[in-house]
């Protein structure tokens, strides 16, 4: 495998750990904004040119700016600085993606993937991000923080499908950046209004007392 | 007379950091002045400090004991035998021997071991703050070096130091190393994300609080060993990204080496410029990331080896 895929692989398991560990929203966006570049660069290494600079510029508008402006939106108007409390806290946080990069690794180890064309960098990579993502959706309290976690997530589904070179990866890919487009939009809405219900996007308190709070919903 | 030669060639990295440490803080130290717009003190400062410093005599405090005057001796002479294995060109070390690595982090934590227990020894309470404060992050940046010492001797299949940074390194490996000895760099020498040297707030401050009773030859001697860590540190950042044997001739790599350690000070000094202090938990977040690069930096080793 050449130096610079890998060093693609790398960067993407790299920027998990730094969305793992920042404290503040706002660098959880444009560190995700950063991971949409990266991924960006990926179609290269099994498309042909023209395809993969079709992907490459599909992939740079839609998961580098378009997904990163709306969160930046969000942000804006919940005027949320940063995670105050969150669930797991930022060193466990490290210490916990450490054990489940060291699973990925182990699982793709097993898998035997090398022998098929995959590359085995790069499908560690891909779970050790879906995992990053899963992570940070149940670790983190508030609401735009886990739509980070859901489109890291969802990056990681798409390493996967590339690296494991799936034929029908682009028919899948295509559905899925339209379903995440669709998805993002939403939960913008959906945050903008419970910030505008609630005064707060703290999911944890939404279900008791956030409707004794203002009285608003029944 | 070809022993003699080789003889020479291995002990002249390691005079080079003998002789140009403190130069190098120097060089730090100018880059933060053009920085902040000033022309900076001389480069050679440290020099003139140092000599100033071991022609006066020393102040001790009636409080301590034997171990705050013998401290700074153990540090300097456990600092000069780890740069002794750390300094090594292709062909061999001033100091070299199968498993020599595990030494050097060795004299490397007795160094802070003697230091931690002299400013114990003050009865100060600020330098006892100082002292908790070095062993509260000085796990993590040991972690984070020995799991890349690791990472080196998997991919490079050697566990002497002399050979472990070799071109045998695959390039993304060698990256990883670069990034996470640089953080660890910053820690182990109280620079900027870390501690601020310049700091005159006991409060905030790490390194510095713990030898603020230290006068003359003995703080002397502090200042020189300060600047050998931050050489050992900067010349083996420099070969994970430059290994050994890249010129061809041993004195063309060793040239090549010190010209990277100026490099590395220079980075060092814009880091400084352009960052704050981070809070301490802060800190500790960033050695677990560095941590994290040096596992990763392991896994693909091991990997590539497989």
């Amino acid at each position: 495998m050449n130096n610079s895929l890998q060093i693609v692989f790398i960067l993407m398991i790299v920027a998990n750990f730094a969305i793992i560990a920042s404290s503040r929203i706002r660098g959880c966006i444009k560190l995700l904004s950063l991971q949409g570049v990266i991924l960006s660069l990926v179609p290269f290494s099994h498309l042909d040119i023209p395809h993969a600079l079709f992907f490459c510029t599909l992939i740079l508008v839609v998961k580098a700016l378009v997904f990163p402006a709306l969160l930046q939106r969000a942000l804006r108007v919940v005027r949320a600085r940063r995670e105050t409390e969150p669930i797991v806290g930022y060193s466990a946080s490290i210490m916990l993606g450490l054990g489940a990069l060291i699973f990925s690794f182990w699982l793709c180890g097993r898998m035997n993937i090398a022998g098929r064309g995959g590359s085995e960098l790069g499908i560690s990579a891909a779970v050790f991000t879906i995992y990053t993502g899963l992570f940070i959706i149940i670790a983190r309290v508030k609401a735009i923080t886990q739509v980070v976690g859901y489109v890291v997530f969802e990056n990681g589904i798409y390493l996967l499908g590339s690296s494991l070179m799936l034929e029908q990866n682009i028919l899948v890919e295509l559905g899925v950046i339209l379903d995440l487009l669709v998805f993002v939009l939403l939960s913008g809405i959906v945050v903008f209004h419970i910030n505008k219900e609630f005064d707060h996007i703290d999911t944890n308190s939404m279900s008791d007392d956030g409707s004794a709070h203002k009285g608003v919903l029944p | 007379m070809a022993d003699t030669r080789t003889m020479a060639f291995n002990l002249l990295p390691l005079l080079c950091g003998l002789i140009l440490a403190p130069f190098m803080i120097g060089v730090v130290n100018r880059t933060k002045a053009f920085f902040a717009g000033r022309n900076g003190q001389p480069l050679f400062q440290l020099y003139f400090d140092i000599f100033k410093l071991l022609r006066k005599g020393a102040v001790i405090s009636r409080s301590t004991t034997w171990v705050f005057r013998g401290a700074p001796a153990v540090s300097l002479a456990s600092i000069v035998f780890a740069l002794a294995i750390f300094s090594f060109s292709q062909e061999g070390a001033a100091l070299s021997f199968p498993g020599d690595i595990i030494l050097a982090v060795y004299m490397l934590a007795l160094a802070r071991f003697a230091t931690v227990l002299s400013a114990l020894d003050t009865g100060s309470s600020f330098e006892g703050m100082g002292a908790s404060r070095e062993v509260m992050l000085a796990p993590f940046a040991e972690a984070a070096f020995l799991i890349l010492i690791l990472a080196a001797a998997a991919a490079s299949g050697s566990i002497s130091a002399a050979t472990m940074f070799s071109a045998a390194v695959p390039l993304p490996v060698r990256i990883l190393m670069f990034v996470s000895l640089f953080i660890v760099l910053l820690v182990e020498n109280c620079r900027v994300p870390a501690d601020d040297p310049n700091t005159h707030l006991e409060l905030t401050m790490i390194h510095e609080v713990m030898v603020l009773d230290n006068s003359g030859p003995d703080l002397g001697m502090i200042f020189y060993a300060a600047s050998l860590k931050l050489w050992l540190f900067a010349s083996l950042t420099v070969c994970c990204i430059m290994p050994a044997g890249l010129t061809g001739s041993v004195a063309g790599d060793i040239a090549m080496r010190v010209a990277g350690v100026f490099c590395v000070s220079v980075l060092v000094g814009v880091v400084e410029s352009v960052m704050a202090r981070f809070r301490f938990d802060k800190v500790r977040r960033m050695l677990l990331f560095a941590s994290a690069l040096s596992s990763l930096a392991l896994l693909i080793a091991l990997g590539a080896t497989a």
